[in-house]
């Protein structure tokens, strides 16, 4: 008989449910310091621009204290949080904390190399550093810290390499940035509701097109073309096609897949979703300034696992807006292409629990050959949901509904959420790209003998659900440009 | 021994099935929605935001 679950389960044991319990935290922390006129978030450290290295980093509220105590109060703070939710989920917090630890100042280190100036400071910013030349490469840090976190997952010594994966969990740092990047719309739709609105319901409108058409065809490739059973090439067409790991996984629940087929495509779809991390936002850039929005949303399209989608998403935008400055001489705001990259992957996101319900349906009906009359419950979409998604929303209805409402007035709101969605978001966003890179192993793909699978993967994600997700992305955001620096 | 019953695994979630036809019409069905949308929403989306 199969274990009833409950509309609960997995509320303290998944990094899913964690990592809205943990952005909520902040945002909540952010809005009570509004409220109240505290600094409750002005310790969590912010990495700077520099040519001087002792201005590297500050504590979000200068003054509030100095930059290596707003370091370590930083890395105590995420560390305790961290901590307390592994514990409650059952990690080994010894082995966590100490791979942690090591994860955090690798990051820390790729940040304030790729914040110097020289590196990565566009032209107008040159006069306020006294510099006359630089690199201007806008999100060299992300780089950095993945190339940091691929050496590692890819030449260390393997004990050392299992060592580091136990810290390493790009998904739940993703998620938990996801989280603050709500608070951040929130913000933006305070000053631009329109705008938000209007790049919401494309979204949607973006991924409901999108998930009629590549599921489909992503199946028929595997099944027709390369022969594979009706299980892994549901599987396969929910991972190149959905939303890589997790839509795998749900749809290997829905399917009744044998639990190696999601497995054994996460490893393809990982390794795959990181190349495309470094290669996409790079040809976006060159070739697709005049349509930021449409960019940032074919990433959310194509890339499949949320942790590279939001990455390549910040990749972008810093990529692009300091390009538009040296092509078009506009300044384009911090964050919409971030967000254009996020808002269509959060929808994917959501959808996940309606497409496994259908498919689980499907399969009952015509392949499973199960007792007459035997349903599938509603509530497959509900454990099928992605939690961290209900932080997202939370965080930005929250700071739109204060802000809004005049409950607290805009300015100590936005002054109080800003380490929460800025500083905060960003380290969780590099903490990502480190942890991407160790996870990463390109030697896994030749080891499980999936070389025909990987060759299918590539075809159907480079050739069909690209260039589908290019179309589809600027049917729903052609002209949308983001808002420029008043 | 492992690696014996690895490959038996393997070929056993390799094993492929005859194409139903009925999986002809729910991939059909799927793809006319599919352009459906995109034509349909594209429209909505094009002439009250976009515009």
């Amino acid at each position: 008989m199969a274990e009833r679950r409950h509309w609960y389960d997995g509320m303290f044991s998944t990094e899913d449910w964690w990592s809205f319990w943990i952005g909520g935290f902040f945002v909540t922390l952010a809005i009570i310091g509004a409220a109240t006129n505290l600094p409750l978030t002005g310790w969590i450290v912010k990495f700077n621009s520099w040519v001087d290295i002792s201005k590297c980093i500050s504590a979000s509220y200068k003054g509030l204290m100095g930059p290596w105590t707003s370091l370590i109060v930083s890395y105590v703070f995420f560390t305790a949080i961290l901590a307390i939710a592994g514990a409650i989920m059952k990690w080994n917090l010894k082995d966590f904390i100490a791979s942690w630890t090591i994860i955090f100042i690798l990051t820390a280190i790729a940040y304030v190399i790729g914040k110097n100036a020289y590196i990565s400071a566009p032209p107008n910013k040159w006069p306020h550093f006294g510099i006359t030349h630089g690199l201007q490469l806008g999100g060299a840090y992300y780089i950095l810290a993945l190339v940091i976190g691929l050496l590692i997952g890819n030449f260390a010594p393997k004990g050392f390499k299992e060592f580091m994966k136990k810290g390493a969990r790009p998904e739940f740092f993703i998620k938990i940035a996801i989280v603050c990047l709500g608070a951040k719309l929130g913000v933006k739709a305070l000053h631009s509701a329109h705008y938000a609105a209007h790049l919401i319901l494309s979204g949607i409108c973006a991924t409901f097109a999108g998930y009629l058409l590549f599921w489909p065809i992503a199946y028929f490739v595997l099944r027709r073309l390369f022969g594979y059973s009706r299980e892994w090439s549901a599987c396969f067409a929910s991972g190149v096609s959905i939303c890589g790991v997790s839509a795998a996984i749900a749809t290997g629940g829905a399917v009744k897949a044998k639990p190696i087929i999601p497995i054994l495509l996460s490893t393809i779809i990982v390794i795959y979703a990181t190349f495309q991390m470094i290669v996409y936002p790079m040809l976006m850039t060159k070739f697709m300034l005049h349509q930021p929005i449409v960019a940032g949303s074919a990433l959310g399209l194509s890339i499949k696992t949320d942790g590279a989608d939001a990455a390549s998403g910040a990749l972008l935008d810093e990529m692009m807006r300091s390009a538009a400055q040296l092509k078009l001489g506009v300044r384009w705001e911090e964050g919409w292409i971030t967000l254009s990259a996020i808002m269509t992957k959060i929808w994917i996101d959501m959808f996940i629990g309606v497409w496994a319900f259908v498919l689980a349906y499907v399969w009952v009906k015509y392949f499973e050959g199960r007792a007459a009359g035997e349903r599938v419950s509603a509530m497959e979409i509900w454990f099928r949901f992605p939690k961290f998604v209900l932080g997202y929303f939370y965080s930005m209805l929250i700071v739109m509904i204060l802000g809004f409402g005049g409950i607290i007035a805009v300015k100590p709101l936005v002054q109080a959420v800003k380490p929460v969605e800025g500083p905060m978001r960003h380290f969780f966003f590099l903490l990502t790209f480190t942890s991407i890179g160790i996870v990463t192993d390109f030697r896994e793909l030749k080891k499980a003998g999936l070389g025909k699978l990987a060759l299918a993967y590539g075809l159907v994600l480079i050739g069909i659900i690209t260039p589908l997700a290019l179309l589809i992305a600027w049917v729903f955001h052609h002209g949308m440009m983001p808002p420029t620096v008043k | 021994m492992e690696e014996l019953k690895q490959t038996q695994d393997m070929d056993e979630i390799m094993e492929s099935q005859p194409w139903d036809p009925i999986e002809s019409k729910l991939v059909g069905y799927s793809i006319i929605l599919g352009i459906i949308a995109l034509v349909v929403l594209g429209f909505i989306i094009n002439v009250t935001i976009l515009k």
